[in-house]
């Protein structure tokens, strides 16, 4: 009876310790995509950030996301999202980039006594719609807050529950033995 | 009561009298905290989930091997190296009833205590999936591969000292020469020898096919698995040599 009550104290005592475990991470996970990114967010992580960018400065990328419960929505990159447990999708749809074409153009030129037609190069920019990924998208994850376990309010009720019913067990065995 | 009950409570009461359990149990049940702090650090991919399943890393499988060493060297041994197992002998139990009760309370029960804590403590952080289940797996093979050794060890030198030596550089010049080795045909790309020595330490081909799954596309799986299979039928077959020995053994 008492090696059942300082065995449930002692397992009690350890979820007690377990649940107040917190994680605070200076730190950031970098993932590269250029299709689709699929990040499972455990449930004793409470909140993340996942930043996601594309790293070129004339390339304009937007990503669908799509949520754990299954609703999802497009945005412009870069953009910062607050992943909650569950599985979270993301896709690279399109790329807006500007680019610089070159064209021969027809180039009149007037003089006194005709008009004399030369043809030069010239650039012009385009707008170019990629649905196929060129560029790399970035996706920076940093973890704000996590626990040890998935419910840390639950496990702290169950290790008191355990820790208070190995004291009763013990004090019981003790009791019995002395009589 | 049946006699063999009453024997076996003996046994079971030799190995876990107070405070034996109400260290080990809670020490398996903190230690989890790795597994979280690996997943974390390791951007939530399967990995990070892998590396925290490695022995000596995860507190919880290191805590459930020196359970099981110090069962098998310091209890059954002593009592092989002592004599006193003829005692145990004249109740009425056989030679090969006693030595399952010694196997199964030395061995078995902290791999299920084992097994227990992990798959309710995996469940609870939500992150009971093939890859931890497989880890599970993969270590439950090493364990008994690894008590398997210390087993035969322990009855066939018949000293704490040299048991513990011998079992331990042993089965670290396997894992770690193994690992070694499965290193370099895995980055020399030559996978043909892997599933040989896959179970020497099937942690390696478990990292490299969870860290670069496009590169391997699930070849190293065949591996892993056979190696799986090689440590069970290893550990039964070194198993089966320590109790032939055990039965033929003078007392």
């Amino acid at each position: 009876m008492r090696w059942l009550g300082s065995l449930l104290l002692a397992i009690g005592v350890a979820f007690l310790g377990i649940s107040l475990v917190t994680f605070s991470v200076p730190y950031s996970y970098t993932y590269s995509f250029s299709n689709t990114l699929t990040v499972d967010v455990p449930s004793f992580v409470q909140l993340s950030e996942l930043k996601v960018y594309i790293n070129s400065t004339n390339v304009t990328g937007y990503v669908e996301v799509i949520e754990p419960d299954g609703l999802s929505h497009v945005s412009e990159l870069p953009v910062v999202l607050y992943l909650h447990p569950g599985n979270w999708t993301l896709k690279l749809l399109y790329e807006r980039y500007v680019t610089e074409r070159f064209e021969v153009v027809n180039y009149t030129v007037s003089t006194n006594c005709t008009n004399v037609t030369t043809q030069k190069v010239i650039k012009v920019p385009e707008v170019v719609n990629s649905t196929k990924a060129v560029i790399n998208a970035t996706a920076e994850l940093r973890v704000l807050q996590a626990y040890a376990v998935g419910n840390p309010e639950a496990f702290k009720a169950l290790g008191f529950a355990l820790t208070l019913l190995g004291v009763l067990t013990y004090a019981a065995g003790y009791l019995k033995g002395k009589r | 009561m049946s006699s063999a009950l009453k024997v076996f409570r003996v046994v079971l009461k030799e190995r876990y009298k107070s405070p034996t359990l109400e260290l080990i149990v809670p020490a398996m049940i903190a230690g989890n905290v790795m597994i979280p702090a690996f997943l974390i650090r390791g951007g939530f991919q399967p990995y990070g989930l892998v590396l925290s399943f490695i022995p000596m890393i995860n507190v919880s499988e290191t805590a459930a091997i020196a359970l099981a060493l110090r069962n098998v060297i310091f209890v059954t041994g002593e009592h092989v190296y002592q004599g006193f197992v003829s005692s145990y002998l004249t109740m009425p139990v056989s030679r090969t009833s006693f030595f399952l009760m010694a196997m199964v309370s030395d061995v078995v029960i902290p791999l299920f205590t084992f097994l227990a804590i992990e798959t309710v403590y995996l469940d609870l952080a939500g992150i009971l999936n093939p890859y931890s289940s497989s880890m599970l797996v993969i270590f439950s093979a090493g364990y008994l591969f690894s008590t398997g050794v210390i087993y035969l060890t322990t009855f066939l030198l018949k000293s704490p000292g040299a048991s513990v030596l011998t079992s331990i550089f042993l089965l670290s010049a396997i894992f770690v020469g193994g690992g070694v080795g499965e290193f370099g045909l895995i980055i020399s790309k030559n996978l043909n020898f892997l599933p040989l020595i896959s179970w020497t330490n099937p942690y390696v081909i478990a990292v490299a096919e969870t860290l670069l799954p496009s590169r391997y596309f699930g070849a190293l799986a065949d591996a892993l698995t056979l190696g799986v299979l090689i440590d069970l039928i290893l550990g039964a077959l070194l198993y089966v040599i320590t109790l032939l020995n055990f039965r033929r053994m003078d007392l």
